[in-house]
């Protein structure tokens, strides 16, 4: 039994936009968050100790406009005004779930080393609903995940690797047989490996572009309305409830 | 101490491949290549050292700016920077920026990032004082390729004019101290004279020289109104002062004031052969047409209807929506991305201003067509692939980037909106109840937060009440006003905005709150100051960059900026938040109590004017309107007599109909917005088993633990108003209350907005079609039980092509919109056919109506009338619908709109990958015999049907549902990639493969 409910920090900045739907899937999996903005963790204002929690989540959106690169600013804000807590937090071996501008601003701190995430290679913006294969790696997020239908709305998306990366591909895009060699629009982006997701070595890290907190109930799916029996929850909980299992048990 | 950092990417990027494949289109065989690096210019402090400046550039570049697994670098000081470039450079160049004073979110990121990085201690960075972000472009084209061209080249694809400025540079002509000088350009801006008001004299002035005042100015003030202005001088015994002036004319102006909807007019109606048939006066097209069915109906959930800056009506016993829909025609038209990106963060306020959080967006475009040829576009009007291409970027970047779903729109094509193309954007909204205070109190500080004030967009709501081309472009040219009334969004300062006003509204830190939008802080301030008086120190007015005129502070529109009434025991509390959210706040004044309006400028009174007279001066204008159905244009074709037509030929109408650009699928607009954004969006704009359908309305399930939710809808159709703006203003709002009946709303709890974009309403015949619209929107209000909530008018939308002398107008448009609250959504269905075996019943009256229909559009007018909605017989086919989708007997539900039961039929076949077979001799009908005809049973947009699946062993319930309607079983759902219809003498009338109709209906917009 759990004597006490575990402690996630969701965090905002300007032009972070989907940290409710990230507060809701982590409070469905569980958990007591709390949704703090940057200037609340360092800062003259700053009354928040990234030491208290045990999962931190970086929701999407525009973080600073994405001016920049997508998730550059903020990223620079965890290396320059946060470094220490926020490498603690990491090398402690706590959950980090980063979706969409939450991967991008994780890629751009350097968790995954020499990688990063460039423009769609339709140079569009895309909205659309994808699935996703589990490699079989060994992130806390991803137990009992084989494959999963998640949507992904982003313009930077594709996943490039340097000579220096420290990550695995932890998610492929495929098509609904679990081919993952699948192109566009089922790999919407044209990241390399078909990765639309990656973890670091421990498989603490998370780093993701399509969006779990985006179905977390039944109703969100597209296809809702063409199913006779109505699932109770969304897949995309799976995430969060595996993290919130995994604080649980080992921190 | 000017220093610049260029980006050199491992790849050439999509978007250059774009512009790469326009470069390669314009210059032809002489193109070879084309490289577009990002580039920054870095405004040191001047007592730097250049070895600081050196090292901090390239610190910049290497933590700030390059992307390190993607980009390189290099960098140094402007001088040498430049010599090196341009000996080294072969191809040609384009060095492009935004004009000074031009939003710079990029430059205005990067100063902020370069703080970050220096107050970390880990660098030792000199003081930067400005950066700017710019792009190099590199065109590898043949030698002797003329700057000329490269110029005509980069005004036509690199940048707009209007806010963008650009060098260019033949194949191995770069000139260093060319783009030295450029780039110093780019921080000389700000003036530094002081500044300074005029009084201007009118109150010894003739009547033509107040016109002619008036005109000068841009102030758009008819004789009389500056015959009021001049009275009100004569009592108050002096001239105004420009900022006055100002004041009164955005305050008057048609934007803020809507004078046409507000004016008595004199309505005559004619027939066709001229004999006048009614005489009639309207006590104001809004007071008495739009705003007394509202009253009327006296709706008890009603929360707030046309006096906040959004229509707000009660959700459930905690919340309540609000719904807002605005245009931002003129702007798009000069410079699509910024007017588009602009009106959606400016209705987007109006919903922020009513103190809810933003939940869901919508937008319709129209536009000229993609494919009109060069040689037939106006002189100073942008190509419609650029306008189209430009607007829905504009819209995607300013709701992406706020977090707000775009989940229901429409584009329409027609040549009549060639030079004036129409964006419509609205906002819903979702707040606690009773929390959006408007208590403000005599001592109360007058607070803007947001964004910075600059010289971009003003004269703004004057210049939307003056007509395009010719004239106001002209005169903008001499005196730069055109230009400046264009603005650019900056998403990210109004989303910080956004953040901070939901804790303010939590914590009940204010209590008044507006926006600014059309005239700025004269509007905003003077709105909300309208019955305390209020005083205002214009100095302090936090600016983007000095050399502001006091009038120019007081009427810009610069973006993302609000206005609050904070009581001042509040006042601290309130500071520390915006601190903490990073959002700018500054106390200019305060509500005074004593009627009056007082503008300081460094103490100094630089206009004070009586509210009484400011808000009630006003004269009412006295209108002429006139209506007469349109002559035939030629001779009317009768159905009975259309010769027979073979199955291939209704296949090919079809296919046409389903390819034409305003029936064809608009996917790939709709997946360049975020529609799940907040994840409430359980019934999207695209629906069906591969998710690629045209849904009828979006739902929003906007609360976690709820499953109440908000059905949105929209309703337009030109066409019809070609022959009769009557009869098209009830299609419309027909259309808008059929999408959202059929994904499972109902009318107890539904509401309207209406948004007019007319043109000038002087000319009496504009005025009557518009009459005859509002007439309409009274008359179907009230049938359907419907209030108003909200509504906007345009007007003035014209054209005044130089060359020809000719003044286009745009064919009157009327959108609705509407929204339901929908108690349990888990009861919604989609318009996708479900399972092969289900029955296909067809619900509502068909009639012989082909007048502006798309059949009609290919095959030449018949002579059969508009379709007309018959409310009493509507309401009860809604009702029964509703009734059973309600009680869960119906899989899916179309409602047929234009190219009527074919068209609609197809869509739900495709989006469902099933085949359907029908028989035309089932469906119900009315009207003259000899009409009865294959084409009016397939093609007839007859308003108020819908197509419903639904189980055989539902039968017997579905149709105890639908009863008291009229309705049909008229085909059935199969397994076969088939679609096969029976004519009325039983043969096969059509016969042909679904997945070659979604083959046509998916052909692009835009063909690339």
């Amino acid at each position: 039994m759990q004597q006490k409910k575990v402690r996630v920090l969701v965090l905002r900045a300007a032009g972070i936009n989907c940290d409710a739907e990230m507060v809701t899937a982590w409070e469905k999996a569980g958990a007591e968050v709390d949704l703090k903005h940057i200037n609340e963790i360092a800062g003259p204002q700053a009354n928040t100790n990234l030491d208290d929690y045990s999962i931190l989540g970086i929701p999407g959106g525009f973080s600073y406009g994405d001016n920049l690169g997508a998730g550059k600013l903020l990223a620079n804000e965890l290396i320059f005004r946060l470094k220490e807590p926020f490498s603690r937090f990491v090398e402690s071996g706590r959950p980090v779930l980063g979706v969409c501008n939450g991967f991008q601003i994780l890629a751009k701190t350097g968790v995954f080393g020499d990688m990063t995430l460039l423009p769609n290679e339709s140079g569009k913006f895309e909205c659309r609903w994808t699935s996703l294969q589990n490699t079989g790696s060994n992130s806390i997020f991803l137990r009992g995940i084989d494959q999963i239908y998640l949507p992904v709305a982003h313009g930077e998306g594709r996943v490039a690797f340097g000579d220096g990366a420290k990550a695995e591909v932890s998610l492929k895009y495929c098509d609904p047989d679990g081919n993952t060699q699948a192109a566009y629009p089922w790999n919407p982006n044209g990241s390399v490996s078909n990765a639309g997701g990656v973890s670091n070595a421990s498989g603490t890290v998370i780093g993701m572009m399509p969006h779990p907190e985006r179905f977390v109930s039944a109703w969100q799916h597209p296809n809702w309305t063409r199913q006779k029996t109505k699932e109770v929850e969304g897949a995309g909980l799976k995430f969060f409830k595996n993290a919130v299992d995994y604080a649980g048990r080992e921190l | 101490m000017l220093y610049c950092v260029e980006l050199l990417p491992q790849e050439t990027l999509t978007t250059a491949n774009r512009l790469a494949a326009e470069a390669a289109g314009y210059f032809g065989e002489s193109f070879t290549s084309l490289k577009h690096h990002a580039f920054y210019l870095l405004q040191f402090d001047p007592a730097t050292s250049p070895e600081a400046a050196e090292k901090a550039a390239a610190q910049a570049a290497q933590y700030l700016l390059a992307d390190p697994v993607a980009q390189t670098y290099r960098s140094g000081p402007v001088g040498s920077f430049f010599k090196t470039l341009a000996s080294e450079t072969t191809t040609a160049l384009v060095l492009a920026a935004n004009r000074p004073g031009v939003t710079d979110a990029e430059g205005e990121s990067a100063l902020q990032g370069y703080r970050v990085m220096a107050a970390s201690g880990k660098f030792e960075l000199p003081n930067l004082l400005l950066v700017r972000a710019a792009s190099l472009y590199y065109l590898d084209l043949a030698p002797g390729t003329t700057p000329e061209k490269l110029g005509r080249f980069s005004r036509l694809y690199l940048i707009n004019d209007l806010v963008q400025d650009c060098l260019v540079f033949g194949p191995g002509q770069i000139e260093a101290s060319g783009l030295i000088n450029f780039t110093e350009s780019q921080f000389n801006f700000s003036q530094s004279k002081s500044p300074t008001v005029k009084t201007v004299a009118v109150r010894e002035t003739s009547d033509a020289d107040l016109e002619k005042i008036s005109r000068e100015g841009l102030l758009a003030l008819n004789l009389a109104e500056m015959q009021a202005i001049q009275s009100y001088y004569r009592s108050e015994d002096r001239d105004p002062t420009d900022v006055e002036l100002e004041t009164l004319a955005q305050t008057w102006s048609e934007h803020c004031v809507h004078k046409t909807f507000k004016a008595k007019i004199a309505y005559t109606e004619y027939d066709r052969d001229g004999q006048l048939v009614k005489e009639s006066q309207i006590d104001g097209l809004f007071k008495s047409l739009i705003a007394a069915p509202t009253y009327e109906l006296k709706k008890d959930w009603i929360v707030s209807a046309f006096v906040d800056n959004a229509g707000i009506i009660s959700f459930d016993d905690d919340y309540e929506v609000s719904f807002k829909v605005e245009t931002h025609n003129h702007p798009s038209a000069l410079e699509p991305f910024g007017g588009a990106n602009t009106g959606l963060g400016g209705v987007i306020r109006d919903v922020m201003a009513v103190s809810a959080k933003p939940i869901a967006s919508t937008d319709v475009f129209c536009f000229g067509e993609m494919k009109t040829p060069a040689d037939k576009i106006p002189a100073d009007v942008l190509p419609p692939t650029r306008i189209f291409q430009g607007v829905v970027d504009g819209v995607r970047d300013y709701g992406n980037k706020m977090g707000i779903p775009t989940v229901n729109g429409a584009i329409l094509f027609d040549q009549g909106y060639l030079a004036n193309p129409l964006v419509f954007c609205g906002t819903v909204g979702l707040a606690p109840k009773g929390k959006h205070p408007r208590n403000q109190q005599p001592g109360d500080r007058v607070i803007v937060i947001g964004g910075r004030t600059g010289r971009d967009g003003i004269h703004g709501a004057t210049f939307s009440s003056i007509e395009l081309g010719g004239d106001s472009q002209a005169a903008g040219s001499t005196t730069g006003q055109a230009a400046s009334v264009v603005q650019i969004g900056n998403p990210i300062e109004e989303k910080k905005t956004l953040d901070l006003l939901l804790k303010a509204r939590d914590r009940g830190l204010y209590t008044a709150l507006t926006d600014c939008g059309a005239g700025g802080l004269s509007s905003a301030v003077g709105e909300m100051g309208a019955e305390l008086g209020v005083r205002v120190e214009l100095a302090r007015v936090p600016l983007k960059y000095a050399g502001l005129e006091p009038w120019e502070i007081w009427v810009s529109e610069a973006q993302e900026r609000m206005v609050l009434a904070v009581s001042p025991d509040k006042l601290a509390e309130f500071q520390e938040l915006c601190q903490l959210e990073d959002v700018e706040a500054t106390d200019l004044g305060e509500f005074t109590g004593d009627g009056w309006l007082t503008l300081l400028y460094n103490e100094e009174t630089v206009g004070r004017l009586r509210m009484e007279f400011l808000h009630h001066g006003l004269p009412r204008r006295h209108m002429e309107a006139r209506w007469q159905p349109p002559a035939l244009r030629t001779a009317p074709r009768q159905l009975s007599q259309e010769p027979a037509r073979l199955p291939q030929d209704y296949v090919n109408d079809l296919k046409n109909i389903l390819a034409d650009p305003n029936v064809a699928s608009k996917e790939a607009v709709i997946r360049v917005y975020d529609h799940e954004v907040q994840g409430g969006t359980i019934m999207k704009p695209l629906v069906g088993i591969m998710n690629d359908g045209p849904g009828d309305a979006a739902i929003i399930k906007p609360l976690t633990n709820s499953n109440r939710g908000l059905v949105i809808s929209n309703g337009i159709n030109p066409r019809y108003g070609l022959l009769d703006p009557y009869h098209m203003a009830a299609n419309a709002i027909d259309e808008a209350i059929r999408n959202a009946v059929a994904v499972g709303a109902n009318l107890d709890r539904m509401a309207l907005l209406d948004n007019f974009c007319w043109g000038n309403p002087a000319v009496p015949e504009r005025l009557g079609e518009l009459t005859r619209a509002v007439l309409a929107c009274r008359d179907y209000a009230l049938a359907f039980s419907l209030p108003y909530i909200s509504g906007k008018d345009s007007l003035n939308n014209e054209f005044k092509d130089m060359a020809t002398g000719n003044r286009v107008a745009i064919p009157g448009t009327l959108l609705i919109s509407a929204f339901a609250v929908m108690d349990d959504v888990t009861k919604a269905v989609s318009m996708d056919l479900k399972e092969a075996g289900n029955l296909v019943y067809l619900v509502g009256k068909t009639k012989p109506e082909l007048g502006g229909s798309y059949y009609a559009k290919y095959h030449g007018q018949f002579e059969s009338e508009v379709p007309q909605v018959d409310a009493a017989a509507a309401l009860k086919t809604f009702r029964g619908v509703h009734r059973a989708i309600q009680s869960g007997l119906v899989r899916s539900c179309h409602d047929l709109s234009e190219g009527g039961l074919a068209v609609a039929a197809a869509e739900m076949a495709f989006s469902g990958g099933l085949g359907v077979r029908f028989d035309l001799t089932h469906v119900p009908y009315s009207g003259p015999r000899n009409d009865r005809t294959n084409t009016s049973l397939l093609f007839s947009e007859t308003p108020s049907r819908f197509l419903v699946e639904v189980e055989p062993e539902n039968k017997a319930a579905f149709e105890k549902a639908v009863q008291g309607g009229t309705f049909a079983q008229i085909g059935q759902v199969i397994p076969e990639d088939e679609f096969t219809v029976t004519g009325l003498t039983t043969a096969t009338v059509m016969r042909v493969r679904v997945s070659d109709l979604k083959k046509a209906w998916q052909t692009p917009l835009v063909e690339l």
